[in-house]
């Protein structure tokens, strides 16, 4: 037993001798894991959301924040499900990153999706487009695209950029794709016209692709939507007029997707964009730590100053918090084993990449 | 354009550009901690404030390390930052023969002529930049790298066959972990720990940085050699007027090579060093104390930043470390970087611009003031430097991945830096494999998938490229060839520890051929680059163990023959460093970087306990304030945490 641990235990030893203490949550620090280096997303969100949840909280607690980068942030999170408090001091933000990770089975990854309970979700989606050398003439002209060779230049094949070769594979399309490459420099590339398929957030998009758009160098094709809490795959509200990825297979194939190739598509919508930023208690905090953290971050976000803060960098989305957040959570699920062996064969056969088995 | 300078001098823009740059010539000071150290300390600091405010600090600190880190190179020997490796060739000579202040003059008044150069082509090149940068595709990129690459001939000393085979070594480190293009784990020996690949600031850490703090320790007592400022400081003002056109081609140089992305700062000083030698018509002093290295270099790493901001900010493509953490400061402030930056925010780059001319002339200005101040810290002797230097960069490694284990791996590579200084292994080109291998590695395979052959020869700037590729290669190896032999006397004394000079070749033969066979059952885009390396780099390291064994005079070395003799031994000196790393690593950074400065100041500088008190509470103050500050912490020690923020 450390220091640490007999103060802490003296400590519960003091209040649990004392009158049931005014405040739901009786804590005077909150550490938050950020499992990635500074000036990342989630530690740009974490920074953004502590000053707001000090306010919210009403002893007004000391948000403490560490950074352990490190092993794309799995360490740090297989720590967390270990060895977080249970008593609202420990809480984590996660990423799409090691969604995904759980999701395409990471040999690293040590926990599973119901050790934490979420109080705070903020989904991102992306949006594609493509070139008018493609043949497009508008938003979602699969048909004037029909037969061209179309190249994408992405990040790592198991990032969230995999998103966009598989939807354009089950579109029909005969898609290459060249790994490597930072977001902005797949952009770029397409800019030069080495790609002429690529996505960005609605962020990046509003300010890098908007201006291609208007000089008609770039098309915007379509959208993956957002999974709302009732689990149905709605289109994106940041771009109400550009239709799914879905809506469009169904024009395409007459038939909505369907099977293993659904059921994969769907879990890595769920890991990639539902849940894609969000903050989590270890699943084993009490319920009273639960529902002060829900409750306080359904200020943080219903706070016009905080969504103002965040616009830029959340894109502007509905965030999620209470059962909302916890219905989304639910959506996010490990594949079935069919599903899972669809996916490891499209990926073996149309990028060349081993999932793990 | 005015209205952006009066946004930065009418507002407190004002102030926080001038703690900016402060504390960039601080950073800049400390050895090992460079830019990318600095904007880590930073970026914390800037959420909340004002975009104006927040940019004209952050370019503030990005400006002025540069100039900051002349001083120790010139008067420690030891560089500031990875982007004045160079400087101390001649800076450091210069500083033992006295001419300390000439050699800083020249320094500080090229850093801020080649800084206000890299505002200058910024503000040039916004207008047309977008246009330049389309024409720069993957090709014309993958030629950059090489031209990059191609410069190891140069660097390579007296053998060229020991720059290839170290070059190689640093490239098949780099490519441990995740290969890009068939998205394998490669060369990870099965550990968790490099299945990101080797952290770069370890490795340059321990082979720029250990054998140098070694060598401090281990020559305390000889204080005749330890220089002094000395005089010269008008003559310094004279060499740079007198070298413009160095002064001029190197800030050319050194916007090139800082917009090209990936490349970074910590290459071009030895690109420009190498081009300064090359171009020289006496090259008898340079190595000893030519005050024309320190121009060319120092001109070359104030104006990387501009050519950097260039890509940073018109396509959120970042050229280096430092500008990669710029580029999230941005995003985090609320810029999005991007053509935006010219329309939308056109203010607020042109407000950086501004900022970086300014802080260029504050950091020059400063140091041109304080020099005979700053020139104190060499009256200090090294066994009260040491210590501190070493808690210094153990904590640049802890703040960057919070990881303990990168502490041991400064101490393997440290390893093979002292062994690469002592048998004349370029460890330039090993830091150019090292850091020029990812960025080789992709535009290889981006290229090779995107154009075929013929496409590739056929575009203007490659072929142009090729050109100045094959010229520079050519005419290295002809200088390489042309070398008078050497004192037959000076050969014999090398010749005698011959047995010892065998190990590293032999080390690296073995790495190279076992890296052959772990990668072999890789599929054929993942295996293919380190193949290539590793294959490269044993046929070199064969040759040079052929040469080694029949005594060809140019692959023939040893410092510890030809350098001066120490009091202190070597094995002592190394202890040290070991017990500082598993001090920290056990106890944590706080505990044990005390009682390790504790324990050095008692035995090695025999201080009194008061001494020794101040400048462990001192130092560990400073610490404990930036990390609070940053809101960051450090990792916990392996036996007992005894971390601060434990208890409070």
């Amino acid at each position: 037993m450390n220091f640490k641990s007999i103060i802490t235990a003296t400590a519960i030893a003091v209040s649990l001798a004392l009158p049931a203490a005014a405040q739901e949550l009786a804590i005077g620090r909150i550490n938050v894991t950020v499992p990635f280096g500074e000036g990342g997303g989630s530690d740009t969100l974490v920074r953004a959301v502590a000053p707001y949840l000090t306010k919210a909280l009403e002893n007004e607690p000391t948000v403490l924040i560490r950074n352990e980068p490190g092993g794309g942030g799995i360490p740090s999170t297989n720590r967390f499900a270990k060895r977080a408090k249970s008593d609202g001091s420990d809480i984590l933000a996660l990423s799409s990153s090691i969604f995904l990770a759980k999701t395409l089975k990471s040999p690293q990854i040590d926990f599973q999706f119901d050790e934490f309970v979420p109080v705070f979700i903020a989904p991102m989606a992306p949006i594609f487009y493509v070139s008018p050398t493609t043949g497009a003439q508008a938003t979602g002209d699969v048909e004037g695209m029909r037969g061209a060779q179309l190249v994408f230049g992405g990040g790592r094949q198991d990032s969230a950029d995999i998103m966009t070769v598989l939807q354009f594979d089950l579109l029909g399309f005969d898609i290459k794709s060249v790994w490597g490459l930072e977001r902005g420099g797949g952009r770029i590339g397409f800019e030069r016209g080495e790609f002429n398929v690529d996505h960005q957030t609605t962020a990046a998009y509003v300010r890098s692709v908007q201006p291609l758009v208007d000089e008609g160098i770039a098309i915007t094709f379509m959208t993956t939507g957002i999974i709302d809490p009732s689990g149905k795959i709605v289109r994106d509200p940041n771009f109400p007029d550009v239709p799914t990825f879905l809506e469009l297979y169904q024009k395409v194939h007459d038939k909505p997707l369907s099977g293993p190739a659904y059921e994969a598509y769907l879990g890595l919508m769920g890991a990639t964009i539902t849940t894609g930023k969000s903050i989590v208690l270890p699943s084993s905090a009490t319920r009273e730590v639960v529902k002060a953290y829900s409750e306080a971050f359904s200020q943080v976000a219903g706070d016009p100053a905080f969504r103002d803060a965040t616009k830029e960098s959340l894109g502007g989305y509905q965030l999620y918090t209470g059962e909302d957040a916890q219905a989304l959570w639910g959506t996010v699920t490990d594949l079935s084993p069919d599903a899972y062996a669809w996916l490891t064969n499209w990926y073996e056969t149309k990028v060349g990449f081993k999932l793990p088995r | 354009m005015l209205e952006a300078f009066q946004t930065l001098v009418g507002t407190s823009a004002l102030f926080y550009l001038f703690f900016g740059a402060l504390l960039g010539l601080f950073v800049g000071i400390l050895p090992a901690l460079g830019g990318a150290a600095g904007m880590s300390l930073l970026i914390p600091f800037l959420y909340g404030m004002e975009p104006a405010a927040a940019m004209a600090m952050a370019i503030g600190m990005l400006a002025t390390v540069s100039t900051g880190d002349t001083i120790s190179s010139v008067l420690l020997g030891v560089p500031g930052s990875a982007s004045s490796q160079a400087t101390v060739l001649d800076g450091f000579p210069m500083a033992k023969n006295g001419q300390g202040a000439r050699a800083l003059a020249a320094g500080f008044l090229s850093s801020v002529i080649g800084g206000l150069f890299g505002a200058f082509v910024l503000t040039l090149t916004l207008q047309g930049a977008k246009q330049v940068i389309l024409w720069f595709g993957m090709p014309e990129i993958l030629m950059m790298i090489l031209f990059g690459v191609a410069s190891v001939a140069a660097l390579s000393g007296k053998s060229l066959a020991k720059g290839i085979s170290i070059c190689a070594f640093g490239m098949l480190a780099a490519s441990i972990g995740f290969a890009p293009a068939s998205g394998e784990q490669r060369l990870d020996l099965g550990l968790f720990y490099l299945s990101e690949g080797l952290p770069l600031l370890a490795c340059v850490i321990g082979v720029f940085v250990i054998p140098e703090i070694v060598d401090l320790i281990q020559q305390n007592r000889s204080i005749s050699d330890r220089p002094s400022l000395g005089s010269g400081m008008r003559q310094g003002v004279v060499d740079v007027l007198r070298n413009k056109w160095i002064v001029f081609r190197s800030a050319i140089v050194g916007c090139l090579v800082g917009a090209m992305p990936g490349v970074g700062g910590s290459v071009v000083d030895w690109i420009v060093y190498g081009q300064t030698v090359r171009s020289a018509r006496d090259k008898s002093m340079f190595g000893k104390g030519d005050v024309r290295g320190v121009i060319g270099v120092e001109s070359s790493n104030n104006a990387v930043l501009g050519g950097a901001l260039v890509p940073t900010l018109l396509f959120g493509v970042p050229g280096s470390g430092s500008t990669a953490l710029l580029l999230s400061a941005l995003i985090l402030i609320g810029i999005q970087p991007g053509p935006g930056m010219l329309t939308q925010d056109i203010n607020l780059t042109y407000l950086m611009i501004w900022s970086l001319a300014l802080a260029n002339i504050i950091g020059a200005g400063s140091c041109f003031l304080f020099a005979r101040h700053l020139a104190k810290l060499t009256l200090i002797p090294f066994a009260w430097i040491a210590p501190f230097l070493i808690v210094a960069i153990t904590f640049a490694t802890l703040q960057i991945n919070r990881d303990p284990r990168d502490l041991f791996l400064i101490l393997v590579f440290g390893a093979i830096g002292i062994a690469m200084r002592r048998f004349g292994f370029s460890r330039p080109a090993f830091l150019i494999g090292f850091v020029l291998q990812q960025n080789l590695e992709k535009s290889l395979y981006q290229t090779a998938q995107l154009y075929s052959l013929s496409e590739f020869l056929f575009r203007p700037i490659v072929l142009v490229l090729l050109a100045v590729i094959l010229a520079v290669l050519a005419s290295s190896v002809w200088q390489q060839l042309q070398k008078q032999p050497e004192d037959r006397e000076e050969i014999e004394a090398i010749a005698k520890t011959r047995p010892v000079q065998f190990i590293l070749p032999i080390l690296l033969s073995v790495c190279f051929a076992s890296a052959l066979a772990m990668v072999n059952d890789l599929q054929p885009l993942g295996r293919l680059f380190p193949q290539v390396a590793a294959g490269l780099g044993l046929v070199s390291a064969l040759i040079l163990l052929w040469q080694l064994a029949v005594g060809t005079p140019s692959a023939l070395e040893d410092q510890r023959v030809t350098g001066p003799r120490y009091s202190i031994s070597f094995l002592h000196t190394i202890a040290w460093i070991v017990a500082a790393v598993l001090l920290i690593a056990c106890f944590g950074f706080f505990a044990g970087a005390s009682l390790f400065l504790g324990a050095f100041l008692a035995f090695e500088a025999r201080a009194k306990p008061l001494a020794i008190a101040a400048g462990v509470v001192g130092i560990m103050g400073v610490y404990l304030f930036l990390t609070f500050q940053a809101g960051t912490y450090l990792p916990d020690g392996w036996i007992l945490s005894l971390n601060p923020w434990d208890h409070f």
